[in-house]
């Protein structure tokens, strides 16, 4: 089974950096193959909203680099899992940099899911998802928005199982381990 | 003297002054202009490409008594770039310190046909809005954003109606010194279109434009399956 982590920390973000160990050494106990994608140290264009992904090069996006290959290892992965700092409530630029590029990886159709409209799904399987955010200080409205960004995205992504979960600069790496713990426990991804 | 009141438009969109936003946005621009505001605009995409472009954007964000940000929805949260802005924004004020009174609103358009699929991307907005010392005066989400096709909402008649409806009663409340009043966000969340019809008239244009680019026979291709 095979993991990505897309980590939008930057490089001196070293509470990111300490849950981004604690994950893919909890996968690697589980035999889980961890691709860990550290996106600050790859270029990545944004999105152009150009849809040439839709209508003229399916299922790639026009621009060919770092985030053509990141759209690939997502479809290919067993697990997804965004690691990230919140930033208001969300994703940092970083990551949302690299997500913003995933839209490959859906039709442009629309269909109806549990009485809302989404794009029809591309691929015949998608990633269980977690996603992890870290705070710079507790802040319970933002823990509460990155929880329902994840369960929106979900839906998108298309994913059969999810799970999020939020950490705090300055927690200890057992109350780190514990929460990330139960996230993978949510997505069965270790027992 | 009187003080003149300033608002900046912050078009969040790839396309910039040609955009869905940008329409949006320079709608309700004009409607403030009317009640006495002065009025800026910023294409943050390009903005946030220079160092000049940067500084341009904090030195009018800094002027403005109200900021208006306008984006398309991209995977259910904001465009990265407006994302980079707003952490731009936000390390800036935090070493400015400037406890100006300024007020902020964003407006969010996707591509679904329900406008509540904004609603996530808008608690972004105030949280930033909050991290960064403004005051929150509200967030307007509209779906079925594609219909207005990137043009002036004066020359789309009366499909858009309850958008302009919406805008115009904005305009008034933050006139005022007011926040979005909860009858702008139910005009702005009305169907531009019956909902069937939209996904109809969807469906086809994205064939439309495959077959004009003669990938129609490729349009569901898988090229990442293993």
């Amino acid at each position: 089974m095979h993991a990505v982590i897309l980590d939008g920390s930057e490089r001196d973000d070293s509470a990111t950096g300490m849950a981004h160990q604690v994950i893919s050494d909890e996968l690697s106990r589980f035999d889980w193959s961890v691709e860990s994608i550290r996106l600050c140290d790859l270029e990545v264009a944004d999105c152009r909203g150009c849809f040439g992904c839709w209508t003229r090069t399916p299922g790639l996006c026009i621009i060919d680099d770092a985030g053509r290959d990141i759209a690939k290892s997502v479809v290919q992965c067993d697990l997804l899992i965004f690691l990230t700092p919140v930033t208001f409530g969300g994703y940092s630029f970083t990551l949302k940099k690299a997500i913003d590029r995933l839209i490959p990886n859906v039709l442009p159709f629309f269909k109806k899911i549990g009485g809302e409209i989404h794009h029809v799904p591309r691929y015949d399987r998608y990633a269980r998802f977690v996603g992890i955010g870290v705070l710079s200080e507790p802040d319970a409205e933002m823990k509460d928005v990155f929880n329902a960004l994840v369960e929106r995205n979900a839906i998108n992504l298309y994913s059969p199982a999810h799970a999020a979960e939020v950490v705090t600069v300055g927690e200890g790496i057992q109350s780190v381990t514990s929460s990330v713990r139960r996230a993978l426990l949510k997505v069965e991804a270790i027992e | 003297m009187t003080h003149t009141r300033t608002a900046l438009l912050l078009v969040g969109s790839p396309f910039g002054f040609r955009s869905t936003s940008s329409s949006l946005g320079s709608y309700l621009m004009d409607r403030l202009t009317e009640t006495g505001f002065t009025t800026n605009k910023v294409h943050i995409h390009k903005s946030v490409k220079s160092q000049e472009g940067i500084d341009e954007l904090l030195h009018l964000v800094g002027i403005s008594d109200l900021v208006v940000l306008t984006f398309p929805l991209y995977v259910d949260s904001l465009p990265a770039p407006v994302i980079k802005t707003m952490e731009i924004i936000t390390k800036h004020r935090e070493e400015a310190a400037d406890t100006r009174r300024q007020k902020i609103i964003a407006i969010s358009n996707s591509g679904f046909p329900k406008a509540n699929q904004n609603l996530v991307a808008l608690e972004v907005c105030r949280c930033f809005a909050q991290k960064s010392g403004f005051e929150w005066a509200g967030g307007l989400a509209l779906g079925m954003g594609p219909v207005i096709s990137r043009k002036p909402l004066n020359e789309l008649g009366g499909m858009v109606r309850n958008v302009k409806k919406a805008l115009d009663v904005t305009a008034l409340a933050l006139s005022e010194g007011r926040i979005i009043p909860e009858e702008a966000t139910k005009h702005m969340t009305k169907s531009i279109l019956p909902r069937r019809l939209y996904m109809w008239m969807g469906n086809r244009l994205w064939k439309y434009e495959a077959k004009k680019n003669g990938v129609i026979d490729r349009i569901r291709e898988k090229p990442h399956s293993t």
